[in-house]
């Protein structure tokens, strides 16, 4: 079975640990340059479902995917898949942002220059380009050679966005990517998200309703390890069809906010 | 009186608390001495002149002569060969531990190199003079197998564990995100460990190192045994000819020279070059390893 490039699509999906099922009964066809948010209170598995997607659980032992997952029209967990192909058109951003010790400018070129070793000549301009992107730009363009780390975290969150764009993924897989971040921080990257949108296609786990009401498209509720319910976000927000949901929504989510 | 100690009253009141101070206070006071004596006692060979003493050859007891530098030539030698012996081993087994292990493997694998570096100087050095010292002697068809080379490659041996099982600790105790950043951008995970995980782990790995290094420049009983045990500096760097080392020197002669005036200010004179010398390279490498996990 042959499927569009552009297919993001679990089919019966089960991911077990140790015998263990993670997620079950996984079928869901992601909708291209839209946001979706998976919802989910900590533990419902979100944080696996994102990295089944760029297959980053592979070393851990124990860990089996059974059914089909596809990612630009490959079936990821195929034999004979090129792993380091697929995870450059699958991103992943991570809760807390890891700066590698080196300066910004290194940090954002750092997938790019490992992937192009020939381009060397445009490195200034990708590191520019990607930065911009990032809304990052104009707050390190005069501190490109100094330390990473000296930022900000919410400048360092951008910064690691910044470096996966340089790889040009198709897909975004963000992990709570706000979550150890202040509120003006956390904006920031709401507005980033929103922007990235357009080209890309997006998944945000997150257990904060405020921003997956923001932010999302579409909307996946996880609830203890398979999908409780699944829609529009006006729809989902609105008429929750599932008492669980309602629990859920009403509660706030795991979340303080 | 007591300013530098917990200023909690309280705890004043508990005879425990003083008992506690007391033993912490006599180990403090203990290496205090320590090192006083090896000070004081060798104060004659300094007055001497330190550098004399350093740089010359001479050793001769019976003419009161006495010269560390075929020992300091010997401890340099010896412990630059069992770096260089021993780093690519421990390096790679600590990278492959660390990264390409499943679990399990890793520990037990952790548990055999502990072991070995917890295993005494003396069983090393049986096996070093029974084993190592004839196939040094056969394979480079020299006359006797006891030479710096042999000494070297022992200690090399010796210290592979100790360096591999903590510079696997330091590369092991780099968060996960760096390895999970690195392969999410496409990396292999070889690449990975090279471009993201080994400069974080570099300043623990080095600390390791000179753990390792320390260990070897003070090991006595296995080098006594191959080293040959002849103060020269050989000429041209010939590195399989019998030497000394600082260790193996005091080892020899301590017994026969306690109390013995000058001969005795001699040893500890070169006690205290082994100190001094120890105590730099532990001590960088315990602060480069605490502040690699920080």
């Amino acid at each position: 079975m042959k499927k569009s490039e552009e297919n993001l699509e679990f089919i019966n999906v089960e991911i077990t640990y140790n015998g263990k099922p993670v997620l079950r009964d996984l079928s869901y066809n992601f909708c291209k340059s839209a946001v979706t948010c998976i919802l989910g209170p900590s533990g419902s598995g979100k944080t696996t479902l994102l990295r089944s997607l760029s297959r980053l659980n592979d070393r851990i032992r124990g860990f089996k995917v059974r059914g089909e997952v596809w990612v630009a029209g490959e079936e990821i967990y195929f034999n004979g898949v090129d792993v380091y192909h697929l995870r450059r058109k699958v991103g992943m951003i991570f809760q807390s942002p890891c700066i590698f010790p080196a300066s910004v400018y290194e940090n954002v070129i750092f997938g790019f220059k490992y992937h192009h070793p020939e381009r060397k000549k445009e490195y200034p301009k990708i590191a520019e380009r990607y930065l911009k992107e990032a809304y990052l730009w104009d707050e390190v363009k005069d501190r490109l050679h100094k330390p990473a780390q000296n930022l900000s975290q919410g400048q360092q969150q951008r910064l690691s966005i910044a470096r996966t764009l340089a790889v040009e993924p198709e897909v975004l897989l963000m992990d709570e990517p706000t979550a150890s971040l202040d509120p003006v921080s956390s904006d920031a990257i709401e507005k980033l998200i929103f922007s990235l949108k357009e080209k890309r296609t997006i998944l945000l786990a997150t257990h904060n309703i405020a921003q997956a009401r923001r932010i999302a498209d579409d909307i996946i509720f996880l609830y203890d390890g398979s999908i409780w319910e699944k829609g529009k976000a006006s729809d989902f927000f609105e008429r929750p069809v599932k008492e669980e949901t309602r629990i859920f929504l009403e509660g706030g989510g795991s979340s303080p906010t | 009186m007591f300013s530098f100690l917990v200023p909690d009253r309280r705890c004043h009141a508990d005879p425990m608390f003083w008992i506690t101070v007391f033993f912490a206070g006599l180990v403090l006071l203990v290496a205090i001495i320590f090192f006083s004596y090896l000070i004081f006692e060798s104060m004659p060979i300094w007055e001497q002149g330190v550098w004399a003493f350093l740089t010359s050859v001479e050793w001769e007891p019976a003419e009161d002569i006495y010269g560390a530098g075929a020992m300091i030539y010997g401890s340099f030698i010896v412990t630059t060969l069992a770096l260089l012996f021993a780093l690519p081993f421990a390096l790679c087994g600590a990278v492959t531990a660390s990264e390409f292990l499943s679990p399990r493997t890793r520990l037990v694998f952790k548990g055999a190199m502990e072991i070995m570096a917890g295993a005494p100087g003396v069983v090393y050095g049986l096996l070093g003079a029974a084993l190592l010292s004839l196939w040094i002697k056969d394979f480079f068809g020299l006359i006797d197998g006891a030479t710096l080379f042999t000494a070297g490659i022992l200690l090399g041996i010796m210290i592979l564990p100790t360096i591999m099982t903590l510079a696997e600790d330091a590369i092991h105790s780099v968060p996960g995100e760096y390895r999970d950043t690195a392969l999410s951008l496409g990396l292999t995970p070889l690449q990975a460990f090279l471009k993201a995980v080994a400069p974080r782990a570099l300043p623990g790995v080095i600390g390791a190192v000179l753990l390792g290094l320390g260990r070897a420049l003070g090991e006595t009983i296995a080098v006594m045994l191959v080293i040959g045990g002849l103060d020269i500096v050989p000429s041209g760097f010939d590195l399989f000819s019998p030497g000394q080392n600082i260790p193996s020197k005091l080892g020899r002669e301590a017994a026969e020279a306690i109390g013995s005036g000058l001969h005795w200010n001699a040893l500890l004179a070169l006690g205290a070059v082994l100190f001094f010398g120890t105590m730099l390279l532990t001590g960088a490498g315990s602060w480069l390893l605490r502040r690699n996990k920080v």
